[in-house]
């Protein structure tokens, strides 16, 4: 099964903006980001503005954190919650 | 990517070029030194429009975009040798207009950016405290919730303009956590009860650019002067900073145009050993050094100012900026200084030069800092 278009568009915004040079494959869709420093505060807010733009949603403080953001299936949940479409 | 000056910019250049040299009298040069604030000149400034350029007209802007915006400074930096004045209207427009542009809502932006455009109000940008610098997001100043508004408790340091600033950007933590999305901005006037503007703070360079720190002091704002969302002020900041690190020193550019135009003059009409300094191949190198500095920091300001209007990676671009021309400058500063001898280190208008100069390297993020931003962008974990 291919991977979502959320997870499709997450995963090359962080591999073009905090791991150029990796494969795509290195970032599965259930790679913690957070957790294992792929992403720190700095990158959190960039990929936050990014979702928010590309998909018309907008996060509340608290929904910046790991339990939303961790992974790339997450991500997309998080998106869809918020009623994002891929 | 294309750099050629149009009709229009050239135009625009030449008329805020004409105006400095004509009415920014430089009065921190003159035998008894005014540092105060130069209002008039800030008046006189805004008047023409350079405050608001590349704002909406609709908030009192002039609608240009940020390449055309940069080549104007340069020249209001080329023509005007009071740096800090060119270095307060920098701060200004890309540390308290562009977020409130960019994050206000629609009657924060009609109730301040008209009025920052004309030159009535003064604005400042707070954020570092005397234990949080360059690690921006460990700020202490709190704003705490109170029913319809929070309470703000705190120190602000190194802010820009505050002696004379009518509204301050300020940002606090509202939430109690260490995450990302814990800091706030917020629009505060100057005559809020439990504002504390602190004496002007003595510094080495750009003194008519005076700067203090700020005290909260249970000083309570209403919730309609929170800058866009609760949790944002990372966000802001963020952008904001992207702005100024790209633009800021759009002036610097310029007068390093006006340095080496007057170092070159020098050297032509100086004689030692019976012909001018410029034939002299030390003074020479020093010229085409200064020359070498120059091209390349306009072009990585241009490069930035352009990356913001058309690309996607403004933060690589606009550190890169801030490096190459803060650097650039210095350099061309004392290389300045060095052509003049004695002359330059007495206090004639190059001593000053040189002081004004020597801050571009910390303000906004030191080098160290924007090596560090580069290096995230190449994938490298720095620390």
């Amino acid at each position: 099964m291919s991977d979502s278009a959320i997870v499709e568009a997450a995963r090359q915004f962080i591999l073009d903006r905090f791991l150029p040079g990796e494969a795509a494959g290195a970032l599965t869709p259930t790679t913690p980001l957070i957790s294992t420093g792929i992403l720190d505060s700095l990158s959190v807010l960039e990929l936050v503005t990014f979702l928010e733009n590309r998909y018309s949603i907008e996060f509340a403080a608290h929904e910046v954190d790991r339990a939303h953001l961790d992974t790339l299936v997450a991500i997309e949940s998080t998106v869809r919650q918020k009623g994002g479409r891929g | 990517m294309d750099f050629t000056i149009s009709a229009e910019q050239g135009e625009l250049r030449r008329r805020i070029l004409e105006f400095a040299r004509e009415h920014l009298h430089d009065r921190a040069a003159s035998p008894v030194p005014d540092t105060t604030f130069p209002r008039d000149h800030w008046r006189h400034c805004a008047s023409l429009g350079i405050l608001g350029l590349p704002f909406p007209e609709v908030y009192g802007g002039g609608g240009r975009d940020a390449l055309t915006t940069v080549m104007a400074l340069e020249a209001l930096g080329q023509g005007c040798a009071d740096n800090g004045l060119i270095f307060a209207i920098g701060a200004q427009m890309w540390s308290v207009q562009m977020p409130i542009l960019r994050f206000g809502s629609e009657e924060q932006k009609h109730r301040y950016l008209p009025a920052l455009c004309c030159g009535d109000l003064v604005g400042a940008h707070a954020m570092s405290e005397a234990q949080s610098g360059s690690d921006a997001f460990s700020i202490s100043t709190s704003a705490r919730r109170i029913g319809q508004g929070y309470r703000l408790n705190g120190t602000k340091v190194f802010v820009s303009q505050a002696p004379v600033a009518d509204v301050f950007v300020v940002f606090a933590r509202t939430g109690s956590d260490p995450g990302p999305m814990a800091l706030s901005a917020f629009l505060v006037d100057r005559s809020t009860p439990g504002l504390v503007v602190g004496p002007p703070t003595p510094k080495l360079g750009l003194r008519t650019s005076p700067m203090a720190s700020l005290t909260f002091d249970d000083c309570v704002i209403p919730e309609s002067s929170r800058l866009n969302l609760e949790g944002r002020g990372a966000q802001i900041f963020r952008d904001s900073i992207e702005w100024e690190r790209s633009c800021i020193l759009a002036g610097a550019v310029g007068a390093m145009d006006r340095l080496l135009n007057d170092a070159t003059k020098y050297a032509r009409e100086r004689h030692q050993f019976g012909r001018a300094i410029a034939a002299f191949g030390a003074i020479a190198h020093r010229l085409i050094d200064m020359k070498i500095h120059l091209e390349q920091a306009r072009l990585a300001l241009y490069r930035a100012a352009w990356e913001k209007e058309h690309g996607s990676d403004g933060t690589t671009l606009g550190a890169i900026a801030k490096l190459v021309v803060s650097e650039a400058y210095r350099r061309c500063a004392i290389l300045a200084m060095e052509i003049r001898g004695g002359y330059g280190y007495t206090t004639d208008d190059v001593e000053r030069e040189v002081r004004d100069a020597l801050g571009s390297t910390i303000y906004s993020g030191t080098s160290d800092i924007q090596r560090l931003v580069i290096g995230r962008s190449l994938g490298l974990k720095l620390t």
